[in-house]
C-alpha cells in the first residue's frame, strides 16, 4: 500500500505552476477567511510540494476523508450554512487543499485549476474595485499557463514557452471577450435569492444615535455616493441628504429609527410647491436599507425603493452593492401639514426621569419665549452664545447625555447638537426628531462632460426636524449655529488645523486634492462603464454605436456576426504564423532572372543544365546567364554568399512592374 | 475464425466496446469521404476533425455556471471572467485545429519481430511551417505513441508499440494523428487511409529436437565443404565471415585480414525442410523451423530452406536469415491476417 501512495516525482515540473495558480486565486480571500482555513490550506500546499521533492507517500485515504468531513462541518458551524460567497469560498479552499493531497497525475491538476477559476470568480463577486481587472488577467494568465502544462503528456514546457503560450491565448481571447462584453445581452437578475453577506463591512450611517458612545468620529474620505444633477444645483448649505429619521427615544441618550416599512400614503402627505430638483445618485454599498435624497423627497426610481411613514426612502433588501437611482425632491414642499393627535404625542415623548436639567432649562426658556418659533430661535441663539465647541473628539457622556453635554462638557459634533436640540424641543411639547444623512458634497471639476458631486463618509451629518402646525416638518441644524463653517465648507472648515493633524493637512493640499479628484473620476468611469454596464447602459451604448432599437435578438445576431469575423481573422493569423518559409533572397533573384529570360525552367532541371539550354537559345544573353548562374550556385550551394552581386547582375533584366505581374501569374498557376 | 456457435472473441470485443465500433464506423465514413491517401500526407484543414474532450465539456459547464452566477449577482466582473473564459475556449479550439493543419505525416517503417514480441511502427511527422507543433500523438490500431513535439522546420518520429500474436503480415489500413494542444479542451484528429505494418516472424520454438542427422548433409554438397571442425587453411576475408574465423594473429603481424577455413562432418550444410520439422499443425512446425534457422545462423552454418514448393538456396548471414524468416512469415499466411486500425 505504501508503495502505491508514494509520489513518483512526475509532477515536479508542473506542480509549481499549479501551486502558483492556486496561491494567486486564494490570496485575495485571505482577509475574509478564518485563520483555521488559510493556514492549513497553505500547509497542505507546502506539504504536497515536499512530498513531490522527497518522494514521500501521499497521506492515507481515510485521513483525507476525515479531513474533508471535518472541514465541511467546521464551515457549516462557523458560517451557519454553506450558501453565499463567504462559506462557498471557505469550502473551495478546503477542497483545493485536500485535492492537492491526492493529486497524483498531471490530469488531476485540472480539478485544482477548475477550483482556482471558481476562487477567482468568488473574488470578483466580493470585490469590484479597479484593481480587480488587472488581477483577473494576472490570475487567468497563471492558471492558463499551469493548464498548458497539466495537459502535457511529456516534459513540461519551459517557463518562457508556457508563459508565451498562455500570453498568446489571452491576447487572442481579448478581442472576443470585449465583443462578448458589449454585445452579449444582459438580462436583469437575480433569478434566485442571493444570501445577504453578514460579514461585509458596514460603511454607512447607523440607525441609532447615542452621543458620547463614540468619542472619536472617523474622518473617512471614503465615498458615500456620487450625484449628477439634471438642472439646477442647490447651494452647498442647502444640500441636506436625508437618510435615516430617528424619532424613538430609548433612554436618556439613545435615539433610534424604526423598521423600514413601505407607506403607500407617504407621497400624499407631501404638499408640492416650488421647483423640483431631479438628480441621479450612484450609492455605494452600505449593507443598510436607506437611500439618500435631498430634502422633501418626492419620488424615486430605483429597484425596490419606496417612501416610509417618515419620508425616508428605503427598500427591503439591503444595499449590498452599488445602487443607481434617479430621484425628485421638492425643496419648498410642505412635509406633513397635519399630524394626528396620537402621533403628535409620540413625537413629543421623552422617557421619564431622563435629562431633568435639560427639561427644567427648556421650561424656563419657553416661558420667556412668545411662541414655539421664538423658542426655537432662542435655543439656537443660546447655542451660539454659550461656549460650545465643535470637535470630533468629544469627551464621553453618561446616562443623561443631553444634561451633561448642554451644561458641563459642551464639546461635541453634529450628533450631540442634533440630539440635545431635539430633546430641548420635545421637553416643551414641540414634535421633534433627529435625522441622519449627509450634508454638502464636492464638485469633481475634472469631468467636464458630466460634472458630478462627490459625497464622502466625512460629510455624514445629523440634524433635527421640528414640526409646526401648517408648515409641517422644518429642518433645524443646531450645528450650523455653533459651527457655520461645517455647513458652508464641510467638515474640515469647521475644525482647527490642529485637529486633523499632519496627514490631514497633506491630504487637503491642492495637488493631492487634484490627484484625488482624478482617482475618483477614474473610479466614476469604471463604475459607470464596467460595473454599471447592465441592461440599460448596454442599450444606450449600442444605440450610441448606431444600432437601431437594440433588443436581444439583434444583439445575438451581431454577436454571432462579429465573432465569426474575429475568428476568421484568428484563423488567418494562425495560418500565417504556421506558414512555410518562402524562398530566400538568392532564390527569389534567380527565379526572377529565369522569368526575365522568357525561357521556363523545366521542373527539376539543374541550374547548370538550364544555363546551357538557355544560352543556346539566347546567345546574346549567354554571358549574363553564365554569370548569374555562377553567382547563384556560389550563394546557394558553395557557402560563399554573393547575394549583392547577384542582385546587381539580375537588376538590368528586371522590370518591377512586369515582375509583379509575372509573380501574380506564377502564384495563380502554382495554386491551380 | 472457426464457425463455432459461440461468438468469436472479435465479435465480443465489438459488443463490449461500442465506442470503438463508433470510431471505426466514423473512420470508414471518413475513408469514403476522403479516399485513400498517398503517403506522406500533408494535412489539409478540411480533413481535420475536432470535438471537445471531457475536460472541455467540464470547462464549458463551468463557464455556463459562471454565466448564470454573474447574471444572478448582476456582477460585471463576473461577466468579464466568464467572457474571457468563453473566448479562451474558442481561441483554444482554433489553435488546436491549427496544430495539425499543414503537418506532414507518413509511415516510416518498422522492424520485423517474432510473434509475441512488440512491434514498433515508426511514423515520421514533418513540420515545414515556421511555428512549432506540440503534443502530437499517433494512433495505430490499438496502440498509440506518446505525444511528441515537432520544432518549426523540423521533424520527429513517433513510435507506436503494438503487440503481435501470430506470424504473418501485420497490416494496418489506416492510422491516425491526434492532438489536444493547447488547453486539452478539444481533441483534433485526422485519419490517414494508408497502409502501415510489418512482418511478424513465427515465434521460435522453445527447445525443439535438432534437425535430424538425415536432413543434415542431405542434398548437394558445396565444392568446398565448410565446417567448424578441422582447420583447412586460410583464404582472404570476405564480408560476412564470422569474427571468430578471422586469423587475428596474422592480422596483428601483417595487417592482412585472413579467414580460417575449416572442413569436417559438421561442415555439411543443413537443409531445413518443413516436412522434417516436428510438431502439431503448421504453426508449430514453422516455429521449429524458425528456431532451426536461428540456431544454424548463430552456429555459422550454411543452411537452405524448403517450404513446400518454395526453396531458398543455402547460404548464411543476416540477409539470408532475414530472407528465410520472411518466407516463414508469409508461408500460407491467411489473407485475413491483416489487422484493422480501430
Amino acid at each position: 500500500m505504501r508503495a502505491d501512495r508514494r509520489s513518483d516525482g512526475r509532477l515536479l515540473d508542473t506542480l509549481p505552476w499549479t501551486l502558483a495558480a492556486l496561491g494567486l486565486a486564494v490570496i485575495p480571500h485571505i482577509p475574509a477567511l478564518p485563520v483555521w482555513v488559510v493556514l492549513p490550506a497553505f500547509a497542505c500546499g507546502l506539504w504536497r510540494w515536499i512530498v513531490e521533492l522527497r518522494r514521500w507517500p501521499l497521506p492515507w485515504r481515510g485521513f483525507r476523508i476525515a479531513l474533508a468531513f471535518g472541514g465541511f462541518l467546521a464551515v457549516l458551524f462557523a458560517y451557519g450554512g454553506i450558501n453565499g460567497v463567504g462559506p462557498g469560498t471557505a469550502l473551495l479552499v478546503i477542497m483545493a487543499a485536500l485535492k492537492l493531497l491526492e493529486t497524483r497525475t498531471r490530469r488531476d491538476q485540472f480539478v485544482l485549476l477548475f477550483i482556482a477559476f471558481f476562487l477567482v470568480l468568488a473574488t470578483l463577486l466580493r470585490e469590484q474595485f479597479l484593481w480587480t481587472l488587472p488581477y483577473l488577467f494576472a490570475a487567468v494568465f497563471v492558471i492558463i499557463a499551469a493548464w498548458l502544462n497539466a495537459g502535457r503528456s511529456g516534459k513540461a514546457l519551459a517557463p518562457h514557452v508556457a508563459s508565451r503560450g498562455a500570453g498568446r491565448l489571452l491576447l487572442h481571447a481579448l478581442p472576443l471577450m470585449l465583443v462578448f462584453w458589449v454585445l452579449f445581452p444582459r438580462v436583469p437578475g437575480p433569478f434566485w435569492a442571493i444570501p445577504n453577506e453578514q460579514n461585509s463591512a458596514v460603511t454607512g450611517l447607523s440607525d441609532r444615535m447615542s452621543p458620547g458612545d463614540i468619542s472619536n468620529l472617523s474622518q473617512s474620505d471614503a465615498r458615500a455616493f456620487r450625484v449628477w444633477f439634471d438642472g439646477e444645483v442647490p447651494r452647498p448649505a442647502e444640500r441636506y441628504w436625508r437618510g435615516i429619521v430617528m424619532e424613538q427615544v430609548l433612554n436618556g441618550r439613545t435615539w433610534s429609527a424604526a423598521q423600514v416599512v413601505r407607506d403607500p400614503g407617504a407621497a400624499s402627505r407631501v404638499e408640492p410647491a416650488g421647483e423640483a430638483l431631479s438628480y441621479r445618485v450612484r450609492l455605494d454599498a452600505t449593507s443598510q436599507r436607506y437611500l439618500f435624497l435631498l430634502e422633501r423627497p418626492y419620488d424615486v426610481d430605483a429597484e425596490g425603493a419606496f417612501l416610509t411613514r417618515r419620508h425616508e426612502v428605503g427598500r427591503f433588501k439591503a444595499i449590498d452593492r452599488q445602487l443607481v437611482y434617479t430621484a425628485t425632491s421638492l425643496p419648498d414642499a410642505t412635509l406633513e401639514p397635519t399630524l394626528s393627535e396620537g402621533y403628535r404625542n409620540w413625537l413629543t415623548r421623552l422617557p421619564d426621569g431622563t435629562n431633568p436639567r435639560t427639561r427644567g432649562f427648556a421650561a424656563q426658556l419657553r416661558e420667556r419665549a412668545t411662541s414655539d418659533r421664538d423658542y426655537v430661535q432662542r435655543v439656537l441663539a443660546w447655542y451660539r452664545e454659550e461656549p460650545f465647541f465643535y470637535t470630533l473628539s468629544p469627551p464621553a457622556l453618561g446616562r443623561d447625555a443631553a444634561d451633561e453635554f448642554l451644561f458641563s462638557t459642551r464639546r461635541g459634533f453634529c450628533e450631540h447638537y442634533a440630539t440635545s436640540f431635539a430633546t430641548l424641543m420635545r421637553a416643551v411639547g414641540i414634535p421633534a426628531r433627529v435625522v441622519a444623512g449627509y450634508q454638502g458634497g464636492e464638485l469633481n471639476p475634472l469631468d467636464t462632460a458630466e460634472p458630478y458631486y462627490l459625497v464622502r463618509q466625512s460629510d455624514a451629518h445629523a440634524w433635527a426636524e421640528v414640526w409646526f402646525e401648517g408648515d409641517g416638518w422644518v429642518r433645524v441644524d443646531p450645528t450650523a449655529a455653533v459651527a457655520p463653517q461645517r455647513i458652508e465648507s464641510g467638515l474640515y472648515g469647521a475644525l482647527d488645523a490642529a485637529e486633523f493633524g499632519v496627514t490631514g493637512r497633506i491630504w487637503r493640499a491642492d495637488f493631492v486634492e487634484t490627484l484625488r479628484f482624478y482617482w475618483d473620476l477614474t473610479n466614476a468611469r469604471w463604475d459607470e462603464w464596467v460595473l454599471g454596464y447592465g441592461p440599460a447602459t448596454q442599450e444606450d451604448f449600442l444605440r450610441w454605436l448606431g444600432m437601431e432599437r437594440p433588443d436581444w435578438r439583434r444583439m445575438v445576431v451581431w454577436l454571432v456576426a462579429v465573432m465569426a469575423l474575429l475568428l476568421a481573422g484568428l484563423t488567418g493569423w494562425l495560418a500565417w504564423r504556421h506558414r512555410r518559409p518562402g524562398p530566400d533572397r538568392a532564390e527569389r533573384l534567380y527565379r526572377r532572372f529565369v522569368r526575365a529570360t522568357g525561357i521556363p525552367r523545366a521542373p527539376g532541371e539543374p541550374p547548370l543544365g538550364y544555363a546551357e539550354r538557355a544560352s543556346a537559345m539566347l546567345p546574346g544573353l549567354a554571358g549574363d546567364i553564365r554569370r548569374v548562374t555562377a553567382l547563384y550556385l556560389d550563394t546557394r550551394y558553395a557557402g560563399r554568399p554573393r547575394t549583392d552581386e547577384l542582385a546587381a547582375a539580375v537588376r538590368p533584366h528586371w522590370s518591377p512592374l512586369r515582375g509583379v505581374w509575372a509573380d501574380v501569374r506564377a502564384r495563380a498557376g502554382r495554386r491551380r | 475464425m472457426s464457425s463455432s456457435p459461440s461468438p468469436s472473441p472479435e465479435a465480443l470485443r465489438g459488443w463490449r466496446r461500442p465506442r470503438e465500433r463508433l470510431a471505426g464506423w466514423a473512420a470508414r465514413w471518413a475513408h469514403r469521404r476522403q479516399g485513400a491517401d498517398p503517403v506522406p500526407v500533408r494535412l489539409a484543414s478540411r480533413r481535420i476533425y475536432i470535438l471537445p474532450t471531457g475536460v472541455g465539456v467540464t470547462y464549458g459547464l463551468m463557464t455556463f455556471a459562471m454565466l448564470l452566477g454573474s447574471m444572478n449577482y448582476n456582477n460585471s466582473m463576473g461577466f468579464a471572467l466568464t467572457f474571457l473564459l468563453a473566448a479562451l475556449g474558442l481561441v483554444a479550439m482554433h489553435h488546436c485545429h491549427r496544430n495539425l493543419a499543414g503537418l506532414t505525416i507518413g509511415f516510416a517503417g518498422a522492424d520485423s519481430v517474432f510473434a509475441g514480441e512488440e512491434a514498433r511502427l515508426r511514423f515520421n511527422l514533418a513540420n515545414d511551417g515556421r511555428a512549432p507543433r506540440y503534443e502530437l500523438g499517433v494512433e495505430a490500431g490499438a496502440g498509440s505513441a506518446p505525444a511528441v513535439d515537432v520544432p518549426a522546420g523540423g521533424h520527429a518520429v513517433a513510435e507506436v508499440p503494438m503487440p503481435t500474436e501470430r506470424r504473418g503480415r501485420l497490416r494496418l489500413e489506416r492510422y491516425g494523428l491526434r492532438t489536444t494542444h493547447p488547453l486539452t479542451l478539444f481533441r483534433a484528429w485526422v485519419w490517414i487511409h494508408a497502409e502501415a505494418g510489418c512482418l511478424v516472424w513465427p515465434q521460435p520454438a522453445d527447445a525443439p529436437p535438432p534437425p535430424s542427422p538425415s536432413t543434415v548433409g542431405r542434398g548437394r554438397r558445396p565444392t568446398t565443404g565448410q565446417g567448424d571442425d578441422d582447420f583447412a587453411g586460410l583464404r582472404d576475408f570476405h564480408a560476412g565471415d564470422p569474427p571468430r574465423h578471422v586469423a587475428w594473429k596474422i592480422y596483428a603481424r601483417s595487417g592482412e585480414l585472413k579467414s580460417k577455413r575449416f572442413s569436417g562432418a559438421a561442415a555439411d550444410l543443413a537443409w531445413l525442410d518443413l516436412r522434417d520439422a516436428p510438431g502439431r499443425g503448421l504453426e508449430e512446425r514453422l516455429s521449429v523451423l524458425c528456431r532451426w534457422i536461428l540456431d544454424a545462423e548463430s552456429q555459422g552454418r550454411h543452411y537452405g530452406l524448403r517450404l513446400g514448393g518454395e526453396t531458398i538456396e543455402p547460404s548464411r548471414g543476416s540477409a539470408h536469415r532475414r530472407r528465410c524468416l520472411d518466407a516463414l512469415a508469409l508461408y500460407r499466411a491467411y489473407p485475413g491476417e491483416a489487422r484493422r486500425a480501430g
